[in-house]
């Protein structure tokens, strides 16, 4: 079996003048939950859109589970289960035969699986109820149980916390490492930080239709952070320092060094500092959050741009 | 967790058909649990019955003048109504109510599709784009015969009883009527097929009901107008319509036979369109044809959600 369940190159879509994707490479690994982290009208949805065969890309190319989707091999999307953005339904169905009716769509669903699905998103008690009375949130459970009906090997959620109450936020989260547990590969795409921070092992960065960073979340914040110094010749230190390939993201402030991005590289920096006769009594990285790193990199697109 | 189906990646003739059959069931499905299905079946016998009522409303009332001509055209407005005409007079009448249901039910069950962005969460699935709207198509036409159906049988209701309110000829009611009565209501089922096909091409091109809808019923009421100017006009501008749908429509339902000298609301029924039947039936054939292709196409090549 392939590795890469989601392998995207060179994905273009333009909406006349307006590029809405331009050239984005994405690779999602099987097992993994992948975030795709960016601001609304950052190219997040029209990507998904693409991965799912309900936009065609400009240029490019999508293999899903290691073959090229088109028109020929929609059979693929039978293994994945999405919810893009608000999800939609019949509005005149109630919320159980909605699902019944993709189930007759995509047979191999039996109605035990349908009450299942709704009960995992506590739906059960307004099943009967129309979809169109339902509030947001519970548009957004039934998203993820339609999601989860076809017993998908990679499940595709479109921020699926939107409209969701505190609790069933917290429900989503916990549901998602459960979805990785079993042994599915999660796509999610949010503007919320702390979400995908929280939830996804990594993490690709979008801004105006381009993907700006990519992997593993760990190393995209830890690539970032910054590394503490503290000694007590803090003045030879830094002069030591100054002769390293750290020398341009050094900065002084509340008695210590700072080397900016160099959050990894402790031993290195102990290392050059002992061979200059220097003891750290500090050396710790300062680990930024996903919203910093999220922050200097889009900023830096605006200000580049 | 599902397995890869490896006998259906390889698309089998028969899993083709299943697959169409599930698209074929779904969307029956939904049209069934929808009330809107019912309304518009409901609201075409009411039109019908409504019709009737207003004619015989009008007949009660007796000739206008005390004239030959008046009686006469009273008399056979009269006969028009009888159980005994009412495969042409019948038929006649409900085209144009049948036209109006038929398009608003093809326009919305394909337009809402996307102001819902449903057809997003079953393409996304898997479904194949074709059947996906084959199976609009084929319950489209479903819906239209049915309407025909329910449409015809208000009329010979309301007929049947004013028949026998006046004391008028039933006409005969053997197996030659009943094959004439089915014969004539596929032909009005194909002559409404048309509209049907272009609203279902509308709302893929607009991605909305209401528009689809709009248009469909718009080009029908206009290309009667100008089909009707035409008819009148001289040279090569008369021969226009013979090309459009209102006057071949005209031309195939005259097969359906001919109710005597059926007063002005006959001139209003049964239209201009004189064509032979075999090039009525081809042209609009054609028309048909273009538009379900450009339906088919589109759907196909474009963007399901943007």
């Amino acid at each position: 079996m392939p590795d890469n369940v989601i392998d995207a190159q060179g994905l273009e879509k333009r909406y006349g003048t307006t590029v809405a994707v331009g050239s984005v490479d994405l690779v999602v690994e099987r097992g993994r939950v992948h975030g795709i982290l960016g601001p609304n009208g950052s190219g997040k949805s029209t990507t998904v859109r693409m991965l799912l065969g309900l936009a065609k890309p400009d240029a490019g190319r999508v293999e899903l589970f290691g073959q090229p989707i088109s028109s020929l091999s929609v059979d693929l999307l039978r293994r994945v289960g999405s919810v893009v953005e608000t999800p939609s339904f019949v509005p005149y169905l109630s919320g159980r035969d909605n699902l019944k009716l993709l189930e007759i769509y995509t047979p191999g669903v039996d109605a035990e699986s349908i009450a299942t699905a709704l009960d995992r998103v506590h739906l059960m008690e307004a099943a009967g109820r129309r979809f169109k009375t339902y509030s947001l949130g519970m548009k957004q459970r039934l998203g993820i149980a339609a999601a989860l009906l076809n017993d998908p090997e990679l499940v595709i959620l479109d921020e699926p916390t939107n409209g969701l109450d505190p609790q069933g936020t917290r429900e989503v989260r916990e549901l998602i490492p459960e979805l990785a547990a079993e042994g599915r590969t999660v796509l999610l795409c949010s503007h919320l930080l702390a979400e995908v921070e929280l939830v996804c092992d990594a993490v690709t960065i979008f801004q105006r239709g381009r993907v700006v960073a990519h992997g593993l979340t760990r190393d995209l914040i830890g690539g970032k952070s910054r590394l503490e110094v503290r000694t007590p010749d803090l003045d030879t230190a830094e002069a030591a320092l100054r002769t390293s390939r750290w020398a341009s993201s050094l900065h002084r402030e509340a008695g210590a060094v700072f080397i900016d991005g160099a959050g990894n590289d402790g031993t290195a920096v102990n290392e050059l500092l002992v061979g200059h006769g220097q003891f750290a009594s500090v050396l710790r990285p300062v680990n930024q959050s996903l919203e910093d790193v999220f922050f200097e990199l889009t900023g830096q697109v605006t200000s580049d741009g | 967790m599902a397995a890869p189906d490896t006998a259906t990646i390889g698309g089998s003739l028969r899993t083709e058909f299943r697959r169409l059959g599930d698209a074929l069931r779904a969307e029956l499905f939904k049209v069934t649990h929808r009330r809107m299905t019912y309304i518009l079946l409901g609201a075409l016998v009411g039109l019908m019955v409504l019709f009737y009522g207003i004619l015989w409303l009008r007949i009660r009332q007796g000739p206008d003048r005390e004239t030959a001509r008046a009686i006469a055209n009273w008399l056979s407005l009269e006969s028009t109504m009888s159980f005994q005409n009412v495969i042409p007079y019948g038929l006649g009448l409900e085209r144009f109510f049948a036209t109006l249901v038929c398009v608003i039910f093809a326009g919305t069950m394909m337009g809402n599709e996307y102001d819902w962005r449903t057809v997003g969460l079953v393409v996304g699935r898997g479904v194949r784009r074709w059947h996906f709207i084959f199976a609009k198509l084929a319950i489209s036409l479903l819906f239209t015969a049915c309407a025909v159906v329910v449409g015809f049988l208000a009329a010979m209701a309301a007929s049947a009883w004013f028949t026998h309110l006046y004391g008028l000829p039933y006409g005969p009611m053997d197996g030659v009527r009943l094959w004439d009565a089915l014969a004539s209501m596929v032909r009005l089922a194909f002559v409404i097929s048309p509209s049907v096909v272009l609203a279902l091409l509308f709302a893929v091109t607009w991605r909305s009901a209401g528009q689809a809808v709009g248009a469909a019923l718009g080009i029908y009421f206009t290309e009667g107008i100008f089909t009707n100017l035409l008819t009148n006009a001289r040279g090569w501008l008369s021969h226009i319509p013979e090309g459009l749908v209102n006057f071949n429509g005209d031309a195939v339902m005259r097969a359906n036979g001919r109710v005597g000298n059926a007063g002005d609301s006959g001139a209003f029924i049964f239209g201009s369109g004189d064509a032979p039947l075999w090039r009525a039936t081809l042209i609009i054939s054609i028309w048909i044809l273009v538009a379900m292709v450009l339906f088919f196409w589109q759907f196909q090549h474009r963007d399901v959600q943007e």
